[in-house]
């Protein structure tokens, strides 16, 4: 081509200006320089969800009645037995001895009683037990009137607790040289109810389905009847000694800190993926090294086997960083362009035409961390696969990025590593996981977390998503 | 208009001066990116990411007058483009056979074109003979120093823009027989 007409294609093209709509360009730049998150929804609706998991965790642990008092569930287990306890105050000791409970599911109570009423008042009172209990006046004290009376009566277990409150009004109970007494006024009927309590009985400690029941028949006894009923396993003529039966109330609340970590995304994408064809020149840049996190979870169990969580955990990834960076600069040392990935492109450079007779390679390493830090309120759904002392969870949730940023290198549009610090972010993450508990004491379980999160990490010019699968070990309490 | 100023202020980061870089420059580097890239929305995505390279990397440049900025913008438009379409060479390269050829361009013709005539010429060539073509002729370079940047050889380099050539001549015949 003769040089003229080279310079006339030259000078339209050098001449020639492209309509552009600045405004739109300036936006779609500022877009790419501060991306945002357009999905807000998606962070407003876990914070819907997170309202009433902290509502009803607050309800729970504010009802939650101290371990002294026993505590009612109003529904009935469907097969019981029942275990009477008779009571022996001039011991001072509760003894229980255990009845079978028939088919019927109630339960036949034999209730030794010491009052300090008169004989003739017990009379009266006894008049107006509403279960028909009958009333045997066994021995009388002259002076203290005191009158051990035996009760029989049928308890429909399946009646319910009138209510939690009044329930709670009249079993006052509290200890008193191991015994559990409780001052009964006027209450004339019986109340029953179940609860899971974790006993210990002969130093076992169990975790078992009782029935309670409390007659509130007579005013001024000073005993309580409490009426344990047990699904399983009750020894049907076995005698507790309720001197070594602690009622424990535990709360639907469980309290979990959590540690640990691993590696994460072994087949992740290098920092700066702005070109696929340029992939393979980065995967050396960049590459996986470590994931930290510590949590803090409120577990609240909806029933046996369903539960959600709330929590706030903090992680840290680092990735080791090893860039050895080449480029090309022009007679002023001015960046041309990147020379990272092969020979070759050292001399194919638009910036090094024949019209430039100087240009400089420059090589320059760096080998530092990378840090992604992230605060993260997890919400979850747990679903409880095996329920024994060795318990099994699966759960599964999202967690917003209260705080998302990264400190350390990322690559440039021309391969060069570049120092960069990104402004904390709101995000969204997913979630699941396995967890094991192993019930160490009443309160007390260990721990182990096995969990896989997809995490995304912000560059500056890309967001990545994150495989990170990662083992945590820690302590939960029930409250 | 000198951008002297406006390159210092680059440099110290200023906001505003990143928007007078675009409203300044966007125009011209649209053409180059056009000319390096496949489509209107490449074209356009290479030139955000020129932009935000340049304000990046402003600090680093050392020199001082407009036509050296502009050039040194000019490369990091290029390069991003050719980056973006890197891929686009090989499958081009795999369908050429060198020709060697040259063909004859009709000089009265191309000189009663009108620059936007002759630049929409180039910018419908299809992908492989335009950027061959624009590196050559708009930017000139050698044939080797093509075939190095595109990852092809340089006879193909060579038959890409003889074919090139070829099809803006028959383009150009077609205008004017239209025009007749």
């Amino acid at each position: 081509m003769k040089e003229e007409l080279k310079k006339i294609f030259q000078d339209h093209y050098s001449e020639t200006s492209t309509e552009v709509d600045a405004a739109k360009l300036l936006k779609a730049i500022a877009e790419k320089r501060n991306p945002k998150t357009k999905r807000r929804w998606l962070i407003l609706l876990p914070i819907g969800l997170l309202l009433p998991v902290l509502y009803f965790s607050i309800v729970a642990f504010n009802n939650r009645v101290p371990s002294q008092i026993v505590n009612s569930i109003p529904d009935i287990h469907p097969h019981t037995n029942s275990a009477i306890i008779e009571q022996s105050p001039e011991q001072s000791k509760v003894h229980a001895s255990v009845d079978a409970l028939d088919e019927t599911k109630s339960a036949k109570v034999i209730v030794n009683a010491t009052t300090e009423n008169r004989a003739s008042d017990s009379k009266s009172k006894d008049l107006q037990l509403s279960q028909k209990p009958t009333a045997y006046r066994d021995r009388a004290n002259s002076k203290k009137q005191l009158h051990n009376i035996k009760y029989t009566s049928q308890i429909n277990v399946k009646k319910k607790a009138t209510s939690f409150s009044k329930f709670q009004n009249d079993l006052l109970v509290k200890e008193s040289n191991s015994i559990l007494e409780s001052p009964i006024n006027n209450a004339s009927s019986f109340l029953a109810g179940s609860k899971e309590v974790l006993t210990k009985v002969n130093g076992k400690v169990a975790k078992k389905r009782f029935n309670l029941a409390v007659l509130s028949a007579i005013e001024n006894i000073h005993s309580t009847i409490v009426i344990l009923q047990e699904p399983v396993e009750l020894n049907l003529t076995k005698v507790i000694n309720l001197e070594e039966v602690a009622l424990v109330q535990t709360s639907k609340v469980n309290l979990k800190f959590l540690a640990g970590g691993l590696s994460y995304s072994s087949s992740t994408e290098p920092l700066s993926a702005i070109d696929a064809g340029l992939v393979e020149a980065f995967d050396k840049a960049a590459s996986p090294f470590s994931s930290m996190d510590f949590s803090i979870v409120i577990d609240y169990r909806i029933d046996k086997r369903i539960g959600v969580s709330v929590g706030l955990s903090y992680t840290r990834l680092s990735e080791l960083f090893e860039w050895k960076d080449s480029y090309i600069a022009d007679e002023k040392g001015n960046y041309i362009v990147s020379n990272t990935n092969t020979d070759d492109l050292f001399y194919s450079l638009v910036g090094v035409s024949s019209e430039l007779n100087y240009f400089e390679n420059i090589t320059r390493e760096i080998v530092n961390y990378n840090h992604q830090y992230y605060l993260d309120l997890p919400i979850t759904l747990s679903y409880r696969l095996i329920d024994n002392k060795l318990k099994t969870d699966i759960y599964a949730g999202l967690a917003i990025n209260l705080l998302k940023h990264q400190n350390g290198y990322t690559l440039s549009q021309d391969l060069v590593p570049e120092r960069v610090i990104t402004k904390p972010a709101i995000g969204m993450e997913w979630q699941i996981g396995l967890e094991f508990g192993y019930e160490l004491s009443t309160h007390f379980s260990a721990l182990l977390r096995t969990e896989f999160a997809v995490r995304k990490k912000r560059t500056i010019y890309d967001e990545q998503r994150i495989y990170q699968p990662s083992i945590k070990a820690g302590l939960g309490y029930k409250f | 208009m000198s951008h002297t100023g406006l390159i210092q202020r680059l440099r110290n980061g200023e906001e505003p001066a990143f928007r007078e870089l675009v409203l300044s420059f966007s125009s011209r580097l649209m053409t180059v990116a056009k000319i390096y890239t496949d489509s209107a929305a490449d074209a356009e995505d290479v030139l955000q990411d020129a932009f935000i390279v340049v304000f990046q990397k402003v600090t680093s440049f050392r020199g001082d007058n407009d036509l050296a900025f502009f050039g040194w913008m000019k490369r990091i438009t290029i390069n991003l483009a050719i980056s973006k379409n890197r891929k686009t060479y090989k499958r081009v390269e795999q369908s050429l056979q060198a020709s060697g050829i040259d063909h004859p361009f009709d000089e009265q013709l191309i000189a009663k074109l009108s620059k936007d005539e002759i630049m929409n010429l180039v910018y419908n060539l299809p992908s492989g003979y335009r950027q061959v073509f624009a590196l050559f002729v708009l930017e000139g370079y050698s044939h080797k120093e093509i075939a190095e940047q595109l990852g092809i050889t340089s006879s193909t380099s060579r038959s890409q823009l003889v074919r090139a050539k070829k099809l803006l001549q028959t383009q150009i015949n077609h205008l004017f027989k239209m025009a007749i």
